[in-house]
């Protein structure tokens, strides 16, 4: 823990980089598709926390309404979303010892898209869609997970195959669901899969944010372990690592999180796969670094994103055209950069 | 020189005869894809969208359709007769095997390579009408009257409504125009230009906030408050309520769940009363357009259209579909007015902040030790 800390807070960039998202967020509930003054919007922050603290109350202007109820859970939502996305990516990648791996590897993003589908088109349980996109996010990885059990060992290989396997089946329920729907609810469920953050709230980020966080914190308290989990299966248990259990635990935590990422922003690619590389080419690879980073970096990219999305025109941006745009050209440019170091 | 004179007269009069019958069974119509199409005879018809149900139902016409799209043959209306796969993406050996004599669907889907060309040689003859945009229902109304050799009565019943909105037409003309933010069935989907919701907005004398997006841009809350539009319409689709034979304990639960979301209040409309959910279903569609157009017309201009009564003119509409009108479409009724209340910030705020602050110390803790 010592040498973790020590890591950590050794050098001002990192206390930088740790504050680096609460920095984004102020700045950017300042800016949006109304103008509003940045002092009005301290104000209107400040007179919320006061009222919030003091129990003191006067009604709420519209520019507090955009302000508390409107920017503020969408930045926040979008800060947890990045932030459980780029460290689920971290996790699994190390998990997998695989650098191409994504949150999406289990196949949870089509489960999810499967249930979105299902409350959308058909109105099941009330049309609930993130329950839905939540349950069957997590039921596609439960699949996944025992169809790759074999004799109380789960194989890396197998996991990847049952992920396909089980991305393969829910991607074409998916298609299906989408093929008797009308077409209004066909535009809606499209939308859906395309990831958003307009539907932000304080109720769905009070519903996300406290599994989020428990999650968060046991894997940052783990990833000593990932360390080891990330070398092959003999060394990790010549180390003493009960490999099947940790493996087990770490893919739950990562797996609840990124099904409440899913469940309320829909299916958002590529900071899951971006953020950990970056870190992992600017930093270092141990997973104590690259976790505590990743989550900082993952929810500073995707506020800034989304600031794009919600504000640059009268509609909205999908987030996930967003988050591939600005970080494919990124992610080159770095690569490119290692190349160069690693050959010449 | 007589007796000549008569074989003249008879083969002429028999050449004149054919040439008459001839005609009177190849009719040749033009179709809203601007295409000629000869028809001998329709007395099989297949329907694949619901809106061509519906006009060959108004017609009375109902015993000629031998098939029907699945979604048509869902509609409490449409009559027991062989389902031919998706509107969109029809199944050919179906309609083969029913041996229609006309097929009637949409001018943009199925694709002709999916339609068309696979039904080339078989004789069916497919006939492209749209049956639901305002402009050129009429028209095709009548089209479909010639085809089923009911011209007169066509013309008749797209003479009556086109009277009626004609005449809301002619009294929105003049009026200052209302600002209304249309919403379609998913949250903050917007209807936007080119869309069909957008053509009623501007017969029944209202502006489009989102007018200037075509399509169905997504839009978000504070877009909306922006644009502080004066009338907020919700569409409700089926699959969110079944407006048939309801009574309004869900739709005003749906509803109570809409006016919660954050931006409405801080609106004109929010403010004013003035947010109004639409159930489509059995009401947008053919001729329920003019009923829509005319419900529409009455919220935007309540004082100026307060002699009009859209509900007769739906009740007309799902009558002349040989159902019994009831049911509940527009929440809330006609006229009603709405407290407007201010909401209390949600709960989740102080949860959150006292979670940073609790995060915060126990970081606090731990650098100490």
């Amino acid at each position: 823990m010592i040498a973790y800390k020590t890591a950590l807070f050794k050098f001002p960039l990192y206390t930088f980089i740790v504050l680096l998202p609460f920095i984004i967020a102020v700045i950017s509930a300042g800016i949006g598709y109304l103008r509003i003054p940045p002092e009005e919007v301290a104000g209107s922050i400040f007179r919320q926390i006061q009222a919030a603290f003091l129990g003191y109350c006067e009604g709420m202007t519209t520019t507090d309404v955009v302000i508390i109820q409107i920017r503020l859970p969408r930045i926040i939502l979008a800060g947890i979303v990045g932030c459980s996305l780029a460290v689920c990516g971290a996790v699994l990648q190390s998990l997998f010892r695989n650098p191409l791996v994504e949150p999406y590897i289990l196949g949870i993003s089509s489960g999810a898209a499967f249930g979105a589908a299902l409350a959308i088109g058909f109105g099941m349980l009330g049309g609930s869609v993130q329950l839905l996109a939540f349950l069957f996010g997590m039921i596609s990885v439960f699949l996944a997970y025992t169809m790759a059990k074999t004799g109380g060992e789960v194989p890396v290989v197998n996991l990847v195959l049952a992920g396909i396997i089980v991305s393969a089946l829910f991607t074409a329920l998916t298609s299906l669901v989408k093929f008797f729907v009308d077409p209004h609810q066909l535009a809606g469920i499209v939308y859906w899969i395309m990831g958003s953050f307009s539907y932000a709230s304080w109720s769905s980020l009070a519903l996300i944010t406290p599994p989020v966080m428990v999650c968060l914190l046991l894997i940052t308290a783990m990833s000593w372990r990932l360390n080891v989990l990330s070398l092959s299966d003999e060394e990790a248990k010549a180390l003493g690592i009960n490999v099947n259990r940790d493996r087990f635990v770490v893919l739950s935590l990562a797996t609840l999180m990124t099904a409440c990422a899913v469940s309320v922003s829909g299916i958002i690619g590529w900071v899951g796969l971006l953020i950990p590389h970056i870190v992992r080419l600017a930093f270092s690879s141990d997973n104590r670094t690259v976790i505590p980073v990743s989550a900082s970096l993952g929810a500073s990219f995707m506020i800034a994103a989304d600031n794009i999305a919600r504000a640059a025109f009268s509609f909205e941006l999908p987030i996930s055209v967003l988050t591939t745009v600005l970080g494919a050209p990124l992610f080159m440019i770095l690569v490119r950069r290692r190349a160069r170091r690693v050959w010449s | 020189m007589r007796k000549v004179n008569i074989n003249i007269k008879v083969v002429v009069s028999i050449l004149l005869l054919t040439f008459l019958i001839d005609s009177a069974f190849a009719l040749t119509i033009i179709d809203s894809a601007g295409r000629a199409v000869e028809i001998e005879k329709a007395e099989r018809i297949v329907c694949l969208s619901t809106d061509c149900l519906e006009a060959v139902i108004i017609l009375g016409e109902k015993e000629r359709i031998v098939g029907l799209g699945t979604n048509a043959l869902q509609k409490p209306f449409s009559p027991n007769v062989v389902d031919v796969g998706k509107w969109s993406d029809p199944n050919i050996e179906a309609i083969v095997s029913l041996n229609p004599d006309i097929v009637i669907t949409y001018v943009q889907w199925p694709e002709r390579e999916k339609l068309e060309e696979k039904l080339g040689g078989t004789g069916i003859k497919v006939v492209r009408l749209d049956f639901y945009k305002i402009n050129t229902i009429f028209d095709e109304f009548v089209v479909l009257g010639k085809i089923l050799g009911k011209e007169e009565r066509a013309k008749e019943i797209a003479e009556y409504w086109k009277s009626q909105l004609d005449l809301i037409k002619s009294r929105t003309e003049g009026l200052k125009k209302v600002k209304v933010y249309w919403e379609s069935y998913s949250d903050y989907s917007a209807a936007g230009g080119g869309t069909g919701w957008n053509d009623i907005i501007q017969i029944a004398g209202g502006e489009n906030v989102f007018g200037n997006e075509s399509g169905y841009p997504k839009v978000d809350a504070e877009k909306i408050i922006a644009k502080n539009p004066d009338v907020f319409i919700k569409s409700v689709s089926s699959s969110a309520f079944q407006p048939y034979r309801a009574n309004n304990s869900k739709i005003a639960e749906f509803y109570e769940k809409m006016i919660s979301r954050p931006e409405i209040n801080q609106t004109a409309a929010g403010k004013n009363g003035r947010v109004y959910a639409i159930c489509m279903e059995m009401l947008h569609g053919t001729f329920g357009l003019i009923a829509e157009t005319a419900y529409v017309a009455k919220l935007l201009h309540p004082e100026e259209f307060s002699a009009l009564e859209p509900r007769e003119l739906h009740r007309k509409y799902i009558e002349s579909l040989g159902m019994e009108f009831s049911g509940v479409w527009i929440y809330p009724e006609l006229q009603a007015e709405r407290e407007n209340k201010n909401e209390k910030l949600a709960p989740g705020f102080e949860a959150i902040l006292a979670m940073l602050a609790v995060a915060i110390i126990l970081a606090l803790r731990k650098e100490k030790t």
